[in-house]
């Protein structure tokens, strides 16, 4: 009887292990498409909702873009010394750029959060993964404002097509590999935090 | 999410860059005709242009150099016969979307099956020039003077300045879309029915 009851066993977990490695990548269907909406539409709104000028929340976006403002400043100052940033701007000698809503690619991480805090992992994993991926996000936001600047000093002419075109793009191309990233290094452990709970259940 | 092979990745992505490259450039031939045929659309569906008063009316912009904007006037009846004018880049509300959805489809017929994608296309570009037709909604009721400060008015708004003003949504959009789409439509593959295991 033993014998019979182990080889049980074994042959659900060999099934288990199966259909897990066969969906190697967490399902995203129609429920995580509605997961992502459910946490993406919240966040839109608190960002972008048409508050008043005068107000706690305004003058809290201003503090916020100051020191967005600060940052890119401060990476800027890396290879052009003679840069000063004054409240949400960053004035140089001969250009200078105002940060403004959604100069913080804002909607692209808004999109990346909800992207990856829906998926089906276990919650730490799920604030590490969107940790580190907004973390990268914000330094190659910092880097696109930079070559912006860069652009407006050295080849004003590139700056309008690269600020309206190319580096939205680049943005959008790098919230999506940084997805594709995140969850190649997830799947693996989302098969085994499958395993472990049908194991258990 | 299925996984696809590296190679038609790789493919995907080259056909993709060649498309957005040719198709996303603002040729100015093709900016003058797309722009007059968008200003006709929208005076006809969304402003009351019909109205002999035009309140807000969209014309092609005729300067050299400004082939693919469009002058939105309104004039604020209400508060007074001051008329407004201000630029719109219908470039990047209208085309350049509907041209990444395109693109994105396109390319993506090597893992799709082509048998329904005349009709994904047909449903992205509609939905790329209805959603572009958004702003002007909320312009028609600023220029007769609705709700100003209502509940749908802040809506509008709302909708505006996060789906259609942030310029990377331009492709984030159109992305969404097709990549719902390829889920929706993935063919998946059947349950391969599971091995007894042998003795041993």
């Amino acid at each position: 009887m033993k014998v019979r009851k182990r080889s049980r066993t074994k042959k659900s977990l060999v099934e288990l292990s199966t259909r897990v490695s066969r969906s190697a990548t967490p399902p995203l269907g129609l429920r995580y498409a509605l997961m992502v909406a459910a946490i993406a539409v919240p966040l839109f709104a608190i960002y972008f909702y048409p508050y008043a000028r005068t107000g706690a929340m305004a003058a809290g976006i201003h503090s916020y873009l100051s020191l967005y403002a600060k940052m890119v400043g401060a990476a800027i100052s890396l290879f052009e010394p003679r840069v000063a940033v004054l409240g949400d701007t960053i004035a140089g000698q001969n250009f200078s750029i105002q940060i403004v809503k959604t100069c913080d690619a804002i909607e692209v991480n808004i999109l990346l959060v909800a992207a990856l805090a829906a998926l089906p992992i276990s919650l730490g994993r799920r604030l590490a993964a969107v940790l580190a991926s907004v973390v990268l996000l914000v330094l190659v936001n910092v880097m696109r404002i930079c070559v912006l600047y860069w652009l407006g000093v050295h080849a004003p002419t590139w700056f309008h097509r690269a600020h309206q075109t190319l580096a939205p793009l680049c943005m959008v191309v790098c919230g999506t590999v940084i997805f594709l990233i995140a969850i190649s290094q997830i799947a693996p452990r989302f098969s085994q935090d499958e395993v472990g709970r049908r194991v258990r259940s | 999410m299925t996984i696809i092979a590296r190679r038609k990745l790789l493919r995907f992505a080259l056909i993709l860059t060649a498309l957005l490259g040719v198709l996303g450039w603002p040729f100015s031939w093709a900016g003058r005709s797309y722009c007059s045929l968008v200003c006709r659309a929208v005076n006809g569906l969304v402003l009351n242009s019909t109205d002999t008063q035009r309140l807000a009316q969209l014309v092609p912009d005729q300067r050299p150099g400004f082939e693919w904007e469009a002058i939105a006037t309104i004039r604020n009846q209400p508060i007074g016969s001051a008329a407004s004018q201000f630029n719109v880049d219908i470039h990047h509300l209208f085309y350049l979307p509907t041209v990444v959805f395109v693109a994105l489809t396109l390319a993506g017929k090597i893992t799709w099956g082509g048998k329904r994608v005349v009709a994904k296309l047909f449903v992205g570009i509609l939905l790329f020039h209805l959603r572009g037709m958004l702003p002007f909604v909320s312009l028609e009721r600023i220029a007769t003077g609705i709700a100003h400060d209502g509940f749908v008015e802040k809506l509008l708004v709302l909708v505006n300045e996060s789906l259609l003003a942030p310029l990377a949504m331009t492709f984030a959009l159109p992305l969404l879309l097709w990549l719902g789409l390829f889920q929706a439509t993935l063919v998946r593959p059947r349950k391969a029915s599971v091995s007894k295991p042998g003795p041993g």
